[in-house]
């Protein structure tokens, strides 16, 4: 395996600079909002799901920069392949609470819109200033609402340059998240008109997208660590397999050619299998060039291993890719 | 796909503003079951129980009737047990229940009865789940009658 410090280009090493800048704020303010929600939030049953929101919306930017942390380490005896799949394994980990906590809410938010809970939400005083707390919270959601879509976008172009699925998903979250403060504002205004319904109402809506997200998190995290073939951010299938095979298929000593690969992290590690042509003699700069030539389609292909072997073994062993 | 969505972001702040102006205009916060209007005009009175366990320090009685005298609301009062005034809550057939509750240790015991917020040290009334305008009438007069008596003698 490559050091890590081949994996990045000097462009790339700066852009991770900045985007684990913008993580520390993104974090901080993270937190200023759930201090801030958990102050003014009452009884209102979408102000607690949107506060839980926004607390698991930290776990991408928090995996991110553990990641990165674990990035500086060579791989071990032990640990041949390095610790990629660190990332991945948070993710799975805090999708799936993603999801379970969705579930939860969401039974708690249907069970108080079936029995007709009415949320109670009565005076505050802050800063000397005696107000319904639905005004407090509709200013703390306002606070919501704006900063997290500046900070999404200024993470979605580090997460194309950098190829990382997590800081990609944290920005898409953060743009997401103007959406939930908006939800929890339609059921704080709702309960102010004395529309008690409204609050449940909205923290459904919140819930299925805590659901939603949770679901296609685990879905994606759960793929990476089987080892299916690698995916673009946007999580469509990349054509870097048949690019590999049309490499190898071109040359001259090469008959037959099969090509997997699979993503661990943000690098992608390749496995040919070749059935050179009857004429050919083994030289060590054939091989070294073959593997070359692949490692110069993409950065993000960190590896290769290039098998030799017999038209037989091919057909009969490798015949599902 | 783009188009929708920026469509899609002003709907949803298009329904906030009407929503927002709707709620300054009406003064919100409203009742969910019209409590405190109907009061007012006196359509229905406001009922209020109370245990007869005094509180040491204060009279929760007469605070809660000053709060009636003030609005000239028409009461009713219902000397109850501490389980009778809870199940009483839970139906929705109490606007008040004063039972010297205070806050933490009553919010724990009782987790599904709403208080007002503490008026005197830790001290909280039982209200009526939903009637945010009342409730927040009732805070604003506790915390003003409060702040001239802050030793809790009334």
């Amino acid at each position: 395996m490559k050091s890590p410090d081949l994996e990045f280009s000097k462009k790339q090493k700066q852009c991770l600079k900045y985007v684990t800048k913008i993580q520390y704020i993104s974090l901080a303010y993270t937190a200023s909002m759930v201090i801030l929600m958990y102050l003014v939030m009452g009884n209102s049953q979408a102000m607690k799901t949107s506060w839980v929101e926004d607390m698991l919306s930290a776990i991408p930017g928090l995996t991110f920069l553990t990641v990165c942390k674990f990035k500086d380490i060579s791989p071990t005896k032990r640990f041949p392949y390095g610790f990629h799949r660190i990332g991945s394994l948070g993710f799975l980990l805090s999708s799936v609470t993603l999801l379970g906590l969705g579930l939860y809410l969401f039974v708690s938010a249907v069970s108080k819109l079936i029995s007709q809970e009415h949320p109670t939400i009565g005076m505050m005083t802050l800063f000397g200033i005696d107000l319904w707390q639905g005004w407090w919270m509709l200013m703390v959601l306002v606070w919501g609402a704006v900063p997290p879509l500046i900070l999404g976008y200024l993470k979605l172009k580090p997460a194309q340059i950098l190829h990382d699925k997590i800081l990609f998903t944290d920005s898409k979250m953060n743009k997401a998240d103007w959406m939930t403060s908006l939800a929890t504002a339609f059921g704080v205004l709702g309960v102010g008109l004395g529309l008690w319904w409204m609050d449940a109402v909205a923290a459904i809506f919140i819930t299925l997208d805590i659901i939603y997200d949770g679901f296609k998190y685990s879905r994606d995290a759960c793929t990476d660590l089987m080892n299916r073939s690698p995916k673009n951010l946007e999580g469509k299938y990349i054509d870097l397999p048949e690019k590999c095979h049309d490499i190898l298929k071109k040359l001259p000593w090469v008959k037959t050619a099969r090509v997997r690969m699979y993503e661990l992290g943000h690098i992608i590690y390749v496995e040919a299998f070749v059935v050179p042509t009857e004429e050919f003699v083994y030289k060590q700069e054939l091989i070294s060039k073959a593997r070359k030539e692949i490692l110069k389609i993409d950065w993000k292909i960190h590896d290769v291993s290039l098998t030799l072997l017999s038209e037989k073994e091919l057909g009969s062993e490798f015949s599902y890719f | 796909m783009k188009k929708a969505g920026i469509l899609g972001i002003l709907a949803g702040i298009l329904v906030f503003l009407i929503l927002l102006v709707l709620s300054l205009v009406l003064d919100a916060p409203l009742d969910a079951n019209k409590t405190f209007i109907k009061a007012k005009q006196k359509e229905s009175p406001i009922v209020i129980g109370y245990t007869p366990v005094k509180c040491k320090h204060l009279n929760e009685i007469s605070l809660i009737k000053k709060f009636i005298k003030k609005n000239n609301f028409k009461a009713i009062w219902k000397e109850v047990s501490l389980h009778e005034g809870l199940d009483l809550l839970s139906d929705k057939k109490l606007h008040i229940f004063s039972g010297c509750f205070q806050s933490g240790r009553s919010e724990n015991y009782y987790r599904n009865i709403i208080f007002s917020r503490p008026y005197y040290k830790k001290y909280v009334l039982a209200v009526m789940p939903g009637e945010n305008r009342f409730i927040t009438h009732l805070e604003k007069f506790l915390k003003k009658e409060m702040s001239n008596h802050p030793k809790g003698q009334l």
